[in-house]
């Protein structure tokens, strides 16, 4: 494996005459957490897909854990993938759907069940682990969904807006989650609006608007840029790199 | 082999595709379980039949085998033929895809997606025949005395069915591919989609169906799938059936299959990772206002055009109109094949059409706004203007059609000036009564939760229900009205009742318009009050 857990050359993704990602040049360590922001549609979820296998790039390269995004069964292995709208079968409990998902993962049964019993105690889903998943909230399905991303400690793990629709407990334990997967080797690709997630974790941000990257830093770093001694909010610069307040809804 | 799919894998995603499936069904309503049981029970009566035919046609293949002739390829070629076109009609609709695609494909190679919707689509396409197809086999190897043909018999239809099937499942993958590939596709969906399901019902009513089927099953009979029959009746004494021709087929099989499963996975992953067409949707605001705002009131106005634009964006929740269509098939039938239109035919289809007309936009009022009910509700709209702007919604359409194929099929019936006359006043009245009365009864049993109509659209359609209760309470009212216009009803009961045909034509309209008229005004005060007494706890 190299040192970067994420690569990425001139990547590029185009439907027709619409441009939805444009060279983008990503270099992510090993073991960091990466904050990935944008706009409403600038293309952070065609990234995600991309570098998760799940779409084709139109143009330019990329490696996710040492592996070529265009070898899928490579990449699949080493990722896990928290999407926007976690991929739970409503009709299985949480413990099914965990312990399936373990099977086609090709967890040893034994250690399986003792991860999977570890994190639903950490994410306090324990007591309704046999409920159907049709009965449970926004929230405890998003629980669900970062537990089955994580489930095969990835060396990549890329959560789409992973604290959404949670209670200020449970975005908590998200965080030190996140914080605690990065501590090891882990490397987290974060997508997220809400600004101070990303400024708490983060290692690295970087600002996709309109299809680009336009601007990369650490939060620190990017929040002192400006005019020396003008101390800057990480929204301030968003809004700034992206047109302004009213320059995107 | 590269490309095969991992067997535990295909097989814990078959699993789980059939429990999540088994899963689905259990939680259905009770009326929903009943339709299902019925099914299972038309199986078992099926089976049973079959399995006696088999028995009796044992018995008799051993005394004259010459007599069976061709049907001895005929069975399997037909069978072929049956399960490759279900198979790529389900592949394309359902099978070939899997909920919560992206989190599969990011947990396992698509390969073994592939390899357990397989399994599971397997059961699902060709288990409902296949299993009843291996116990006939058991009746025919008992009435041919030879207890062997059991086992060669159900090789011979798993085989069979595994090998078409397989082959099914690429074809429907390919088609649903290229479908989404194509932007006219994509743009004109729906115009296409109702001239498939128009293009089915003209065969299907002119018996045409076997004539366009014919040419692939005679293909069929004269290729190596006749040789199935080979195996099956292998340890038949009197059969010349040929060791070598069932090898061979069973040899065909394994490779046919081991291809099949590599294409099914080549072209799923196709279908899967390149990008669909996305045709430009032209969003014309053609919710504007217009003169309808003066005829009907802005509010009243206004409900009814967002019922046509939500049809025109999502037509597939209009689907279950057109499932009564069946019942204008006998009339339908009968007038093309006498070349002319039968008597039966105008009130039909003008009592099917004001049905329909009910049935559009006012079956399930509360139900078919969705999450946007409280806000319905909180708006200001009364419940008369909501119930008058669906009912204008579905009348407004309905109204024309009904009464324009009233006219045209009653002038060119048989039908006495008297009988076409009422005909059409009833076609000009009863679609309008007719989404009253569907509004009463779809406040009075409403649905909420979406319905699968495929696997990936769900749509809030009516509840069964009020389905049933429209429908009875519509015949006993306007049946009257439009069926006493048949030459064979007004004579009968004219012979009957000592009048003139003309007078029960007149009588039957008045008495169905007066049932309907009252039926619709105890109805439409129902459906006021449940839109204004609404509360989200029911």
């Amino acid at each position: 494996m190299t040192d970067r857990a994420i690569e990425t050359r001139n990547l590029a993704k185009r439907y027709g005459d619409t441009t939805a990602v444009e060279r983008l040049n990503l270099a992510i360590p090993e073991g960091s957490v990466y904050g990935f922001l944008g706009p409403n549609g600038a293309g952070k979820t065609t990234t995600m897909r991309m570098l998760t296998t799940l779409t084709k790039p139109s143009d330019g390269t990329g490696t996710v854990a040492g592996a070529d995004i265009t070898n899928r069964d490579a990449v699949v292995s080493n990722i896990g993938y928290l999407p926007e709208e976690p991929p739970l079968h409503a009709e299985l409990t949480a413990r099914e759907q965990l312990r399936y998902v373990a099977g086609l993962r090709d967890l040893p049964e034994a250690r399986a069940e003792e991860r999977i019993n570890d994190l639903l105690e950490r994410f306090a889903l324990a007591d309704d682990a046999d409920r159907r998943i049709s009965a449970y909230s926004k929230g405890m399905k998003q629980k669900t969904g970062i537990i089955q991303a994580m489930l095969h400690d990835p060396d990549v793990l890329f959560l789409d807006e992973p604290t959404s629709g949670l209670d200020p407990r449970a975005a908590r334990t998200v965080r030190d989650t996140i914080a605690d997967l990065a501590d090891g080797d882990a490397t987290v690709f974060l997508s997220t609006h809400i600004l101070p997630v990303v400024d708490e974790l983060a290692d690295t941000v970087g600002v996709l608007y309109d299809g680009s990257l336009v601007t990369e830093g650490s939060p620190d770093g990017l929040k002192q840029r400006a005019e020396a001694g003008d101390e800057r909010t990480l929204e301030d610069v968003f809004l700034e790199v992206t047109g302004g307040i009213g320059g995107e809804a | 082999m590269p490309g095969i799919p991992d067997a535990g894998h295909a097989a814990s995603i078959a699993y789980n595709e059939l429990r999540v499936g088994w899963r689905k069904v259990r939680g259905k309503s009770a009326a929903q379980m009943v339709a299902y049981g019925f099914i299972t029970l038309m199986m078992v009566v099926f089976t049973a039949a079959a399995t006696w035919l088999a028995h009796l046609a044992g018995g008799e293949f051993v005394d004259d085998p010459g007599a069976a002739g061709e049907l001895v390829g005929l069975v399997p070629a037909a069978i072929g033929v049956f399960t490759v076109v279900m198979t790529a009609y389900l592949t394309g609709l359902q099978l070939g895809d899997i909920d919560v695609r992206d989190g599969y494909l990011t947990t396992v190679p698509a390969r073994d997606v592939v390899g357990g919707l397989l399994a599971a689509g397997y059961l699902r396409a060709a288990g409902f025949f296949a299993g009843p197809l291996v116990v006939a086999g058991a009746g025919f190897a008992a009435g041919a005395g030879a207890p062997l043909a059991f086992l060669s018999s159900a090789l011979a239809v798993v085989a069979l069915t595994t090998t078409t099937y397989l082959v099914g499942f690429p074809v429907g993958a390919a088609i649903a591919y290229a479908l989404g590939q194509s932007e006219f596709v994509d743009r004109y969906k729906t115009a296409l989609g109702t001239a498939a399901f128009l293009a089915y019902l003209a065969l299907l009513f002119t018996d045409n169906l076997y004539e366009v089927a014919q040419p692939a099953v005679e293909a069929a009979q004269a290729s190596p799938l006749a040789w199935y029959a080979d195996l099956a009746l292998l340890p038949v004494p009197s059969a010349d059936a040929s060791a070598l021709r069932a090898v061979g087929v069973l040899a065909a099989s394994l490779v046919v299959g081991v291809a099949a499963v590599l294409a099914s996975v080549r072209v799923s992953e196709r279908r899967w990772y390149d990008d669909a067409a996305h045709a430009e949707v032209r969003a014309t605001d053609s919710a504007a206002s217009g003169r309808l705002d003066a005829v009907l009131g802005r509010r009243t106005a206004w409900v009814a055009r967002k019922s046509w634009l939500r049809a025109r964006r999502a037509p597939i929740k209009l689907v279950y109109v057109t499932y009564p269509v069946f019942v204008l098939f006998a009339p339908i039938q009968g007038s093309v094949e006498a070349g002319r239109v039968t008597a039966t035919l105008p009130a039909t289809v003008t009592l099917y059409a004001a049905w329909a007309t009910g049935a559009l936009f006012t079956l399930n009022p509360l139900g078919d706004e969705g999450a946007v009910l409280p806000v319905t509700v909180t708006s200001g709209v009364s419940g008369r203007q909501f119930v008058g702007g669906l009912v204008a919604a579905s009348a407004l359409v309905g109204t024309p059609v009904t009464l324009a194929i009233a006219a045209a099929l009653g002038i060119l019936g048989p039908l006495s000036p008297v009988a076409v006359a009422c005909l059409v006043v009833a076609a000009a009245v009863l679609p309008g009564l007719a989404a009253v009365v569907a509004a009463g009864v779809g406040t009075s049993f409403p649905k909420y939760e979406a319905t699968s109509i495929t696997r990936s659209r769900e749509a809030v359609v009516p509840s069964l229900w009020a389905f049933g209760v429209y429908t009875i309470v519509f015949l006993l009212s306007a049946g009257v009205a439009t069926v006493a216009q048949t030459p064979a009803v007004a004579v009968g009961l004219s012979g009957l009742l000592d009048v003139s045909p003309a007078a029960i034509n007149v009588g039957g309209l008045a008495v169905g318009l007066a049932v309907a008229g009252v039926v619709a005004a105890v109805a439409g005060r129902n459906a006021t009050q449940a839109f204004d007494d609404y509360t989200a706890d029911g």
